[in-house]
């Protein structure tokens, strides 16, 4: 499980640039599921039969916030443009790697010895950054394009308990799906929709429910947003490390289906698994996307607490994350019994 | 070039934080012991490596750099087990948030630099970077947990890894001062092929980034008749005003802290042996080691080899390793030059 995490959270796969990713799940579940297709925008939909035709729909998005090569410039330096949501500041003096032919460089960051006072305390913005590959000319830079994609080169590990790395979000959900189906088959059977670009706007997951039949409900799921860690807690820590899975109420994208949000607390109760729930409505998911789709669709999130989402380095817990795969494989083996 | 992989790569992943260098030192004591005819640890830390020159009229000639980096120490841990943290030597706030930090406490243990989530961030919070003190470490651990392994004292770096870029480019953390310590030990190799005419005293300095101090005490025991330091200078190709490129040669510097007479010298080695070389204006004598060996003793004359750097005091340092054996070859080639001394020493002579 924790394996699966590490391979997953490895692969380099931004918006719009999932063929990483799509290639492993492939691979992970093709001998177990009846047909895997692509479908016209790039979601894996994957299916497992079960003893009954109805379905429930699995989602969690494949693409993890990146960045672009948006101009390369005389001198050698390259300008980029963020692909999903960046705080600017923990951008300067970043390691990432550029492109298919993985050129590496740093994001630059102004020296501090010409830094004014003024400067060394306000965030740069993104459009002033640049990244330096130690090229002193465009010829040198020739193995970048316009257009590659810039991933963070954080390689996951494990300290204690807690799990290092990058896209947590949503690399822990696809390992949940993955988990789920390889546990299978239930009485319910599983339409599973790996999605894509999320993080530039739900793209996949608008998509994705569209023409299920006999669809049950969708089961989403996410990495959130875990602000636990400082000493005087001025606002919601949204979610707490280590104390179990979360349930979205609401956020900015959906309101959650209060019987589906309801039944899935009854199954976790029934299972002992411990679950909290999301206690910030900043932020948006597939969820939303798939509640509105056709004439709509009952639709919750379940996430796993990431500290430090959307940064070069995330910290999850090892408990929460099999905690997570744990009600996800839960619920779906009750889903069965859910009636609106 | 390739000879020397194995030893920077070496070199740049062994912590040398100022005041705590002394991992590096042993390793640097054994590489230049096959070089050099003896090789000492001083009392605050400096690796001096003494090599014996054949000329008639040799002087003492020091080369110098300093091989501390900047780092941090743990100043407190928290009730939730999050860690504070100060800054040993000048850090840039700005690379901090979202970074890996390396923390040296019973056993290495990882941490990141916490920030909130972009989804709960106001626009001031956006906007403002924090200082030190605000910011925490974060390893995942409680306080129970965390203080089984890191203890207030304990000290750090923000984490890297030393990563070849194109060309010859490089980047790594502690390239401040690390890079000197790479051109001295090319120099040593060299020297150990073409015998110097001169003494040489190659010192590797302790604690330049908080005051150059393992310079002070080296330059009065080693009483050079004449210094070249080693040290990085500003390469960065945005918002630089020094316009100094890396790739482009070691930067000469000149200026008060410089002694003319063997600045000019040194110049004309570099053209004579066809090393392409930069200048660097230093209008007062500061920064570099080069500052205190200057008023040694009685005075010493002086000069700087600048190795030029992107991104200094950052983990993202970047320089151009040719830079760093031009510079190598420019030390060995004073070593050997009989007449580079002998107006100066026939003056000492006459006295």
């Amino acid at each position: 499980m924790i394996n699966r995490l590490e391979i997953y959270s490895n692969i380099n796969a931004g918006s719009g640039n999932e063929e990483n990713i799509v290639d492993q799940i492939k691979k992970d579940i093709k001998g177990k599921v009846k047909d895997i297709e692509i479908n016209p925008i790039g979601n894996l939909i994957a299916k497992l039969p079960g003893k009954t035709n109805k379905n429930i729909l699995l989602t969690a998005h494949m693409d993890e916030v990146s960045l672009m090569v948006r101009d390369i410039e005389e001198n050698g330096l390259i300008k980029f443009s963020p692909i999903g949501g960046f705080i600017p500041k923990i951008l300067p003096a970043t390691e990432v790697i550029i492109g298919k032919k993985k050129i590496a460089g740093a994001i630059a960051i102004k020296t501090l010895h010409f830094s004014s006072p003024a400067e060394l305390s306000t965030a740069d913005e993104i459009r002033d950054m640049y990244i330096d590959i130690g090229a002193s000319s465009k010829a040198e830079a020739n193995g970048v394009q316009i257009g590659d994609y810039i991933y963070f080169k954080s390689k996951f590990f494990k300290q204690g308990s807690y799990l290092f790395g990058k896209a947590f979000d949503d690399r822990a959900g696809c390992c949940a799906i993955t988990e789920t189906i390889l546990s299978g088959p239930y009485d319910v059977s599983i339409y599973a929709s790996y999605n894509v670009s999320e993080e530039v706007g739900l793209r996949g997951g608008y998509v994705c429910g569209f023409d299920v039949e006999n669809l049950l409900f969708n089961l989403n799921l996410e990495g959130t947003t875990c602000s636990d860690r400082e000493v005087e807690q001025t606002y919601s820590p949204s979610t707490e490390l280590g104390k179990g899975p979360a349930f979205t109420i609401m956020d900015n994208s959906s309101i959650a289906n209060r019987k589906l949000l309801n039944f899935a607390i009854e199954v976790a109760k029934k299972n002992n698994i411990p679950y909290q729930f999301k206690r910030t409505i900043t932020g948006g998911t597939d969820s939303g996307a798939i509640a509105l789709t056709e004439s709509g669709i009952a639709s919750i999130s379940l996430s796993v607490p990431v500290r430090y989402i959307h940064a070069p380095w995330s910290i999850i817990h090892q408990q929460d994350f099999e905690n997570y795969i744990k009600l996800a494989i839960a619920i779906v083996k009750e889903a069965h019994n859910f009636k609106l | 070039m390739e000879q020397y992989d194995a030893f920077i790569s070496e070199l740049l992943k062994i912590p040398a934080i100022t005041g705590f260098e002394e991992k590096a030192a042993k390793f640097i004591e054994k590489s230049m012991k096959p070089f050099c005819d003896k090789v000492e640890i001083d009392v605050m830390g400096n690796v001096i490596a003494y090599k014996k020159g054949n000329g008639k009229n040799k002087a003492r000639l020091l080369f110098e750099t300093h091989y501390d980096q900047i780092g941090i120490m743990i100043t407190k841990i928290e009730e939730n087990g999050i860690l504070r943290f100060t800054n040993i030597g000048g850090i840039n706030k700005k690379a901090l948030p979202g970074k890996r930090v390396k923390i040296f406490g019973k056993e290495e243990v990882y941490g990141i630099i916490g920030t909130k989530p972009p989804h709960l961030m106001s626009e001031d919070e956006i906007k403002k970077i924090d200082p030190i003190n605000k910011l925490f470490i974060d390893c995942g651990y409680d306080k129970k947990e965390i203080e089984k392994i890191v203890s207030v004292g304990d000290i750090g770096l923000i984490d890297f890894e030393p990563q070849k870029l194109v060309g010859s480019s490089y980047m790594s953390a502690g390239f401040d001062d690390k890079a000197g310590a790479i051109v001295l030990y090319m120099a040593a190799d060299l020297l150990s092929k073409m015998p110097p005419y001169h003494d040489i005293y190659f010192c590797f300095s302790v604690q330049e980034e908080v005051g150059l101090r393992g310079a002070k005490t080296a330059a009065f025991a080693i009483d050079p008749d004449y210094a070249i330091s080693c040290d990085v200078t500003f390469g960065d190709p945005v918002g630089n005003p020094i316009k100094l490129s890396i790739g482009k040669g070691p930067a000469i510097a000149f200026g008060p802290g410089h002694t003319p007479s063997f600045v000019k010298k040194i110049k004309e080695i570099a053209e004579r042996e066809d090393i392409p070389y930069q200048l660097e204006i230093e209008p007062r004598p500061a920064g570099t080691d080069a500052a205190v060996i200057q008023i040694s003793r009685k005075g010493v004359r002086t000069a700087l080899l600048g190795i030029p750097l992107r991104y200094m005091h950052s983990q993202v340092e970047i320089i151009n390793t040719k830079d760093l054996y031009r510079a190598a070859k420019l030390y060995a080639n004073i070593a050997v030059s009989e007449e580079l001394l002998a107006k100066e020493q026939e003056k000492k002579d006459d006295k």
